[in-house]
């Protein structure tokens, strides 16, 4: 009898919690899911992109959630590996119902599961540098198949890197020496150098490349300086961004140092040490939010954004941080807006206008999926262990 | 600045990088000398040098001297338990198997790390200041890297000592050149392996930590350097020391000059391409022996 | 453990024959049925993975396994299977099925050409000459970006059809991949079985007597090597068609390190660990991920345990388990009638 009473009291408990969770929590959470490197040769940027996106799902939570209703992220790691994105975007899309994709991290992996999104026809707001997400057709003879459900919030990388040429045609630098990665965000660089460079009457005498796991680049760049280069870009994210930095100091290199959008992040900081000093590069205006003026629309939004990151990761974000958050706060939007249906999602990001984020104002359309332009960046230089803004 | 000088430039960096390879596989030739395994904890050992030093000295604030020895110290116990632990238990003493048992440790240790200290690289100061010493031939170089040449002189040196004048060092020799006849004649065999991976740890370490303020430091540096000192230990003779030297600086070298004076962009390439051509000509390595499999 | 050997060597051929056909005929029901049970599409590409790891396993366990030869550098097979394929395909208009053919014959052709200079090579010297041929194979995936796409991968490659049937979803693909997974099996075994198989078990056994008693091992080392890398590219080719984009990061080096450790977990010289090993490493690692932030470590911890008390692989441990069960009770009849 005991034991029986026992047993009924479990299951009456068990009953009630299954039943009664949605009803204590109000009604059934939405979900999206999360897709990340947070392990493999790229875990330093996803695990920061996940971060930044956790923030902004437990703002909105905060505050009440999307109509009564939770959010909620389903994670998966791609273990920075094109089949594990693709594996683990089927088992995110099997196990839950999933209203859109956030992430992957890096370019390979967004490539790889670029056509399964198209086919399954859930939007996905990826983070990857690589602006090929968006340009490359899906089909090799058809250059208008380009991707509907892919958006990407990283600004795109040409815009960056013509914001430093700009940059060096004010400044009067004419003859660059450019240094990448030997992969694919270093490549892309390539190219882009190769476009914007010549348009504000940059020249780049000397292209050379390093392995991204390389301990030195002095070879590298003694063969860039024996060019009488006037300055330097060098296009990485990582340790080498610091490696870059001494090696520069430790040949006496004269021309200032450039290095990519991304560098902007206190791990810049750490791995160049006091090398760090008066190297400038174009970021979000995330990390300059005290300096920016009062008239800048972004700068209150930022500001909040940034107190909620100190607080619970308790260290500064870094630039990659917006594009995360931006990311998330535009998904949430569109289901705030349409309700939690994946095609009409879709289009609510698409007809994105005029949105206020960290990394810019966001005028996404039909032929644009990323929706930010070189107006949205700003450059910065590297001071005493903070970051100054360059008018 | 001309040719001249830029050769030099490249050799000083190559030299700098080798050194570091030739430690690291000297930390290789040690383990396959006791034991015949390849001894991927080895890249582990590397990086957890940089992240313990990291650890006392950044965020601890323990003076950098002391720092030096207690990594290492930490390093090798866990090489000795690593050794005193799975390895011994493993119930095939095959050397593959043993091999693979490496990897799956590795793996566990860089998981653990991962979990410890995060993703980002950090950096840790330099042992004596930055700031840059340019030599006569026009290169330049930073008093960090006459660190790491002397340190790398300095272990070659202990090494020699240990091995040619003390009875632990005789005894490792004597167990690396026969098991059975070693125990024979009274030496502990299972204490010299252990002995061994403090010793390769311990190596490991000082790589890790030499080259931290140099190329900062994180959970996985030492995959590239483990996979660069196994590639150099090979290439000057798998086992040798004199071998491990060699390689290592010819490793170094190469790669700084083919990066200077060839293409960047195909550096890797280059290296590994003279690394097979050498042992399609010399298929035991440059210093190496004729013995060559103890599988 | 000498004497189990032998007795299983002598044997296997005429005991294990009609065994070898009951396995084969159940793993075709069981691929027949599977996708009656299963129907995520998750879970079909999970299997669809392990099938190609499979193939690639099967070849690379006849040359460590039967000729003793380890290679930490067939992601580079793997890798040129899938990009010889890709680039005819997608670049030259080539049809499909003749570019798989063109590519594992070419990838063969390769495998020769670096075989057999470092087949002479032996122990850890062999592993870093592979090694160093899947490291330069797979940055020129990288830099030869007009051919292969480089690092952003090249896309659009069309799926596999025959006739008016297009491999298109994760099921059909199952099907398809399954299949080549079944024959390759069954090519294995059949060359196991004849002269070369015997011969390849005897350089394993010793390479000084199998010289001795007039076999050439170089050359068999060379030919198992070249069939290895053969297997790998087919696999390839699949995957290619399969996914439908390729990049080098699929190809680097953990892979190689990867389908060596399924080898080696499956049972070294065991056709039936290696489907075995793929199947278990394939899945523990999907698996593991419920451990959340913790799977590196789980993965470590569970190939780390498998190699100290299951170094045979799984498959033999079992077996072995079983055949002492039986000797000790034939020995123990024996003891009985000997002293009854």
């Amino acid at each position: 009898m005991k034991g029986k009473s026992l047993v009924m009291a479990v299951i009456c408990v068990a009953v009630c919690f299954m039943m009664g969770s949605p009803l204590c929590f109000g009604a059934e959470p939405i979900k999206i899911g999360g897709i990340f490197a947070l392990t493999g040769r790229a875990a330093h940027i996803g695990t920061s992109q996940r971060d930044a996106v956790l923030i902004a799902i437990d703002e909105v939570n905060d505050k009440g959630g999307i109509n009564g209703r939770k959010l909620e992220m389903v994670m998966e790691d791609t273990e920075s590996n094109p089949t594990k994105a693709v594996m683990a975007l089927k088992k995110i899309l099997e196990a839950e119902d999933v209203v859109a994709i956030i992430g992957p991290t890096l370019t390979g992996t967004a490539m790889a599961m670029r056509g399964f999104i198209e086919k399954e026809k859930i939007p996905a707001f990826m983070h990857s540098g690589g602006d090929v997400i968006l340009k490359a057709p899906l089909k090799k003879d058809d250059p208008t198949s380009l991707p509907k459900w892919t958006f990407k919030s990283p600004y795109k990388a040409a815009d960056a890197m013509g914001k430093i040429c700009q940059y060096m045609n004010k400044h009067d630098i004419k003859k660059i020496g450019f240094l990448y990665s030997n992969e694919g965000f270093g490549k892309d660089g390539l190219r882009n150098v190769k476009v914007q460079a010549p348009k504000y009457g940059v020249e780049v005498v000397a292209q050379e490349a390093f392995a991204p796991k390389d301990v030195d680049m002095t070879a590298q760049l003694t063969r860039i300086n024996a060019k009488g280069v006037d300055g330097v870009i060098a296009w990485t994210v990582g340790p080498a961004m610091g490696i870059i930095a001494k090696n520069v100091k430790q040949l006496g290199i004269k021309a200032p140092l450039f290095e990519c959008h991304g560098a902007g992040d206190p791990v810049f900081w750490k791995v160049a040490g006091e090398s760090g000093e008066g190297v400038m590069m174009p970021s979000t205006k995330i990390v300059v939010a005290d300096q920016l003026p009062d008239s800048d629309v972004q700068k209150k939004k930022i500001q909040a954004y940034v107190k909620a990151y100190r607080k619970k990761f308790e260290h500064e974000p870094g630039t990659m941080v917006a594009y995360g958050a931006d990311a998330a706060f535009i998904v949430v939007d569109a289901i705030k807006s349409v309700g939690p249906d994946r095609a009409k999602i879709r289009d609510a990001i698409e007809n994105t206008k005029g949105y206020v984020g960290m990394s810019g104002i966001y005028n996404i359309s039909p032929d644009d999926h990323n929706g930010l332009s070189m107006k949205d960046i700003v450059m910065i230089k590297a001071t005493k262990g903070g970051w100054k803004l360059l008018d | 600045m001309g040719l001249s000088e830029q050769i030099a430039q490249f050799i000083i960096t190559g030299l700098s990088i080798g050194a570091i390879y030739a430690i690291v596989a000297m930390g290789f030739n040690i383990i396959h000398n006791a034991t015949g395994v390849v001894n991927f904890v080895q890249c582990e050992f590397i990086s957890l040098g940089g992240m313990f030093m990291y650890t006392l000295v950044v965020l601890l604030r323990v003076p950098m001297f002391i720092s030096f020895f207690m990594s290492m110290a930490a390093v090798a116990l866990i090489g000795a338990l690593i050794e005193r632990g799975p390895i011994r238990y493993a119930r095939s003493k095959e050397i593959i198997i043993l091999i693979f048992l490496t990897i799956g440790l590795s793996g566990t240790l860089r998981g653990t790390a991962q979990q410890i200290w995060g993703t980002d690289n950090v950096g840790v100061p330099a042992f004596s200041g930055e700031n840059p010493i340019h030599l006569p031939v026009g290169a330049t170089l930073l008093p960090q890297h006459i660190w790491v040449f002397g340190v790398t002189v300095l272990v070659m040196l202990a090494l020699r000592h240990f091995f040619k004048n003390t009875m632990s060092g005789k005894a490792m020799r004597a167990t690396a050149v026969n098991r059975k006849a070693a125990a024979l004649v009274g030496v502990s065999v299972d204490r010299m392996v252990m002995l061994s991976f403090a010793l390769s740890g311990a190596l490991g370490a000082v790589a890790g930590m030499i080259i931290a303020p140099i190329s900062t430091t994180s959970y996985d540096t030492g995959i590239m350097l483990g996979l660069k000192g196994f590639a150099a230990a090979i290439l000057g003779g798998y086992g040798s020391f004199s071998g491990a030297i060699i390689g290592g600086i010819m490793l170094g070298v190469l790669e700084s000059l083919g990066a200077g004076l060839i293409s960047s962009q195909y550096k890797d390439v280059i290296a590994f391409l003279v690394l097979l051509l050498v042992l399609f000509l010399r298929p035991t390595g440059i210093m190496g022996h004729g013995e060559s499999e103890r599988v | 453990m000498e004497n189990r050997k032998e007795y299983e060597e002598v044997s296997m051929p005429r005991s294990l024959r009609h065994k070898d056909v009951i396995c084969f005929a159940i793993l075709a029901v069981v691929i027949t049925l599977i996708p009656v049970f299963v129907e995520s599409k998750y879970h079909l590409i999970v299997l669809n993975i392990i099938g190609l790891n499979t193939i690639v396993v099967v070849g690379l366990n006849l040359l460590i396994g039967f000729a003793g030869q380890i290679s930490l550098g067939h992601a580079a097979f793997y890798g040129l299977g899938s990009y010889f394929s890709g680039i005819l395909t997608v670049n030259y208009g080539f049809p499909h099925w003749p570019a798989m053919v063109v590519a594992m014959v070419t990838t063969g052709g390769i495998a020769y050409l670096i075989g057999y200079p470092a087949l002479k090579l032996r122990g850890h010297y062999l592993v870093m000459a592979t090694l160093g041929f899947g490291i330069i194979i797979n940055i020129l995936m990288g830099e030869l970006e007009q051919f292969t796409g480089g690092h952003d991968g090249l896309i659009g490659i069309p799926p596999l059809s025959i006739g008016s049937l297009t491999f298109d979803n994760d099921l059909k693909s199952f099907y398809l991949i399954w299949t080549f997974v079944f024959f390759c099996m069954l090519a294995a075994r059949n060359l196991l079985r004849s002269r070369v198989g015997r011969a390849l078990r005897a350089i394993h056994g010793s390479e000084v007597a199998a010289n001795s008693l007039g076999v050439n091992t170089a050359s068999y080392k060379v030919k198992v090597f070249v069939l290895s890398a053969m297997f790998a590219s087919v696999s390839g080719s699949l995957y290619a068609h399969y996914i439908t984009f390729i990049s080098p990061s699929t190809y680097d080096f953990y892979y190689s390190i990867q389908v060596v450790t399924m080898v080696i977990v499956g049972g070294m010289g065991s056709l039936w660990g290696s489907l075995f090993g793929a199947a278990v490493l394939s899945l523990i690692s999907e698996a593991l991920h419920v451990a959340k932030q913790y799977h590196v470590i789980a993965y470590g911890v569970f190939l780390s345990l498998m190699l100290i008390f299951l170094p045979e692989g799984v498959l033999v441990s079992i077996h072995h388990f079983y055949q002492n069960r039986k000797l000790k009770k034939l020995l123990a009849a024996e003891k009985g009638g000997l002293t009854g």
